[in-house]
């Protein structure tokens, strides 16, 4: 039909096949923007236990990031490309949306970590909080014993001496 | 508890430390007995030369305890001690005789050889039992599994808490070879608490505060049943105080059961229509006509203090270098005395430079270039670590930093200290491409409808 439609317009052959290839283009085109288009989770992987401080979501064709505590995204945190958080150790679940549609769901565990750097210097030590919680540090030196908070990326200058440090989850 | 309740009414007071510091920064003290003494016993000048030549046997002691003592000297000025371990506490609630076994991780922050040794403390040390008493880790691992098996009683008299610390201490890499260590040692716990139920019920909670990127603020309220009855109705009540003691808001939660030995989470929103700043919030969880109650400072809105810019202009290497840092104070008040503090690390992770900028007032709601100066005399092109401080008061901003150092230039680059969102969108301009060919095509065929048809019409 659409064959005698064109030959009474007058479509020559060439034309016609042109026209053909132009739809499939077209269809395949669109259909192609739909799929790559959807947005993606990329990382952290579902199920990943995360113990750095720091780290990063990676997202695909998204413009927010959804992160709650519970499945049914109840009281959700929602951030965008670009902007930091503080996430306290527990398990989380989140999402990528964008206009369109939203991702699959993942989820990822931030595990507790207790780290101590004591790094050394002309006239001080520096000793930094590299784990992820804020941490209680008792420092012993010649049978006295005090007590340090350090919060979660933080250092604190310490005097050059023989002192032992040790670390733990405060609260 | 009672810390908590001390913190709450100093919070208002305009001499409370945290929020108004009143003395300067400290000063660097140069003193440094112990690594003065040692250098004095390795120095060759402390030894008589009039016994040099008559005994050799001694000779021979003092070059072997020289060269100890310059071998401690080396460790206690190269060694950088860090060690990570994970999880920060494992928490088990009791079960007659009950046998586990517990992993653990060590986390190999600074990517070094080391050696660890782990022990127990605690009222717990019994109970515990470690599989290896000390391990290895390469610099290439980042982390190694470990475990440690927890045989518990058959009774414990009283419920609460019991627990007991795993201590992982991180030694020289080379004490094998030493046999002893002397210098600043450093070690992490991760604790084992082993809660017995009470009787009754009991519930105990902890609260994270979160914010998000529309400037809502997240109370996340961990409830722990720790009695052996359900709870029927816990609710959270949150009171939320300015620094001046003034309350600002206060948000209920719903109510939910919390069944016994059950950890659940009470989340609260709140939307806050006040001025960025530290603030109070004061949580009481009511469960079954008991409270139990919180406390946590957080801030609203955007830091007080930021750096937004650190850069070095008309560098050359080997001559002094102007890092400029521009901060901005967000605060309605002006900030004084306050400094910026650059540290860059060496390979070994050491503090290789450390150097400071005057004392600034910043003014409020404005931006402040604050510039620091760093001899670069003896300093080879490459990647370093560093770290800047921006400190005033007590209190300090802190991030870290990358400086790659070239013989006319140094990069320098953040790393984010938090959790932060990164976007791919490579398939994009794929899309984009294909939308231009879409619209040319359809562009082409309108044209070719209207234009070529009309004028084959014509010439037939």
């Amino acid at each position: 039909m659409i064959k005698n439609m064109m030959s009474n317009r007058g479509i020559g052959k060439y034309e016609r096949i042109f026209m053909i290839v132009s739809a499939v283009f077209v269809i395949g085109a669109l259909f192609y923007m739909y799929v790559s288009s959807s947005p993606k989770t990329i990382s952290p992987i579902s199920g990943q236990t995360i113990f750095n401080p720091d780290f990063v979501f990676e997202i695909e064709n998204g413009e927010e990031l959804v992160i709650s505590t519970s499945l049914d995204f109840t009281s959700p945190i929602i951030l965008n490309e670009g902007s930091e958080t503080d996430l306290p150790p527990g398990t989380y679940y989140w999402k990528v949306r964008n206009w369109l549609r939203e991702s699959e769901v993942g989820s990822f565990t931030i595990e507790s970590s207790v780290g101590l750097n004591l790094r050394k210097g002309n006239e001080k030590d520096l000793l930094e909080n590299s784990g992820n919680v804020p941490v209680d540090v008792t420092k012993k030196k010649g049978g006295i014993t005090t007590q340090i908070p350090v919060d979660v990326g933080k250092s604190l200058e310490v005097e050059k001496d023989n002192s032992s440090y040790e670390g733990r989850q405060n609260g | 508890m009672d810390k908590m309740i001390k913190d709450k009414s100093n919070f208002g007071n305009r001499n409370n430390p945290y929020l108004f510091p009143s003395n300067s920064h400290p000063d660097f003290d140069s003193d440094n007995h112990k690594l003065a003494k040692v250098r004095m016993l390795a120095h060759p000048r402390s030894i008589d030369k009039d016994n040099l030549n008559a005994n050799y046997g001694i000779n021979l002691k003092i070059v072997l305890v020289l060269i100890s003592l310059l071998a401690i000297t080396f460790l206690q000025i190269s060694q950088t001690s860090a060690i990570g371990i994970t999880p920060g506490r494992t928490t088990i609630n009791f079960e007659p005789d009950l046998a586990q076994e517990v992993q653990f991780s060590i986390v190999n922050t600074e990517h070094k050889d080391m050696n660890v040794v782990f022990y127990v403390q605690g009222e717990l040390n019994g109970s515990v039992g470690f599989v290896q008493l000390s391990a290895k880790l390469s610099a290439s691992e980042e982390s190694k599994s470990f475990s440690y098996s927890v045989s518990l009683p058959h009774k414990f008299d009283k419920p609460g808490l019991y627990s007991a610390d795993i201590v992982a201490l991180e030694m020289p890499e080379d004490l094998e070879k030493q046999g002893t260590y002397v210098g600043a040692r450093v070690a992490v716990v991760s604790q084992l608490h082993v809660y017995v139920p009470y009787p009754n019920k009991y519930l105990d909670g902890e609260l994270s505060v979160i914010s998000d990127d529309s400037g809502k603020i997240m109370f996340l309220s961990s409830v722990y049943n720790r009695g052996k009855l359900d709870i029927v109705n816990a609710k959270t009540v949150i009171d939320i105080y300015t620094p001046l003691n003034e309350k600002v808001a206060t948000i209920e939660s719903d109510s939910i059961p919390v069944k016994s030995l059950e950890r659940k989470e009470i989340v609260s929103e709140w939307q806050p229509g006040v001025n960025s700043g530290r603030y109070l919030a004061s949580v009481s969880i009511i469960y079954d006509n008991e409270i139990f109650s919180i406390t946590k400072e957080f801030s609203v809105g955007e830091a007080l203090l930021e750096i937004q810019d650190l850069y070095v202009k008309d560098f050359s290497l080997g001559e002094i270098a102007k890092f400029n840092a521009l901060v901005e104070n967000k605060w309605g008040n002006s900030i004084p005395d306050s400094f910026l503090n650059i540290l860059v690390f060496n390979n070994e992770g050491e503090i290789m430079a450390d150097f400071k900028s005057p004392n600034y007032d910043l003014k409020p709601l404005s931006k402040t270039e604050m510039v620091a100066f760093w001899d670069t005399g003896g300093v080879f092109q490459g990647n370093y670590e560093g770290k800047v401080l921006l400190k005033y008061g007590e209190k300090s901003v802190e991030r870290n930093i990358n400086l790659k150092i070239s013989e006319s230039n140094i990069e320098i680059s953040g790393i984010t200290g938090k959790v932060l969102v990164r976007g791919k969108r490579s398939s994009v301009n794929i899309n984009n491409l294909l939308v231009i060919a879409i619209v040319v095509l359809i562009l082409f065929n309108a044209v070719w409808f209207l234009v070529v048809r009309r004028y084959m019409k014509k010439k037939k």
